[in-house]
């Protein structure tokens, strides 16, 4: 059973979100230490990083593992049913590579 | 995102141009989300819509085109470092993550170039040691198990 897409976004995210928790604490405490505690104090602008880049990064993180799919399933277009009128015919391309297949599974 | 040891994923020239791809793909869509709810937030209300439209249209594919940059030039560099170095370690991509970083820093001068090295670096090297991490986690639940071997006697030695 491969996951579906909605199962892939939330691994994504929340692999994103753990990833975006730690860069928010490293860049965070070293922007910290650089230019001081800002105008909320030390753990509330460490806070605000962290949760800023865990959303962000959880963001794009659900995104990019969403539209990576691993293998394209080609449309069979054969078995389609307009394939018995006239206008819509099977592409070649489909043909030949059913051609290939069922001499590959020989 | 890319991870060393991973065989799911297209022979390393090719893997470049499909990580171009994903990349700008996740950056626009991203973007064209973002961009459109920072639009629709900061235009005055009645015009929203519009706002949002204007705003995704004109950052959208530039966030992707940046994403892309990234990618390509992270795909690029980690290709490079598996044929130099001959071995794939998450060592790769912490580097290549450093030069990226540097590379696309490089005109802003070596003090400015060396800081963005550091920061792909550092974020590299997070997502790996995340990675290990997770995948030490969860190694535990589906370990291999070694079949039975049937009690055959060893073959006599010569």
């Amino acid at each position: 059973m491969e996951p579906t897409k909605f199962e892939r976004a939330k691994v994504g995210a929340m692999m994103g979100g753990a990833v975006g928790l730690c860069i928010g604490l490293v860049f965070g405490g070293i922007s910290a230490m650089r230019n001081g505690p800002g105008s909320r104090g030390y753990v509330n602008n460490l806070a605000q990083t962290m949760l800023s880049s865990t959303a962000t990064f959880a963001f794009f993180m659900a995104i990019g593992s969403v539209i990576r799919s691993e293998e394209a399933k080609a449309i069979d277009y054969s078995s389609l049913e307009f394939n018995n009128s006239k206008r819509f015919k099977t592409p070649p391309v489909i043909i030949l590579q059913q051609q290939r297949d069922s001499d590959s599974r020989r | 995102m890319p991870r060393s040891s991973d065989h799911s994923r297209d022979p390393c020239p090719y893997v470049i141009f499909s990580d171009i791809g994903v990349s700008f793909a996740m950056g626009a869509i991203g973007g064209g989300v973002w961009y459109g709810i920072k639009g629709a937030k900061n235009s005055p209300r009645g015009e929203r819509f519009p706002g949002a439209l204007v705003s995704l249209k004109a950052r959208a594919p530039v966030l992707g085109g940046n994403f892309a940059v990234w990618g390509g030039l992270f795909s690029t560099f980690d290709c490079a470092m598996k044929g130099i170095r001959q071995k794939e370690d998450p060592w790769n991509s912490i580097a290549s993550g450093f030069l990226t970083g540097g590379c696309l820093a490089a005109r802003g001068g070596p003090k400015v170039a060396l800081t963005s090295a550091a920061i792909g670096g550092v974020f590299l090297a997070v997502i790996e040691g995340l990675g290990i991490v997770i995948s030490r986690a969860f190694a535990d639940q589906n370990r291999p198990m070694m079949p039975q071997l049937p009690d055959i006697a060893p073959p006599a030695s010569h």
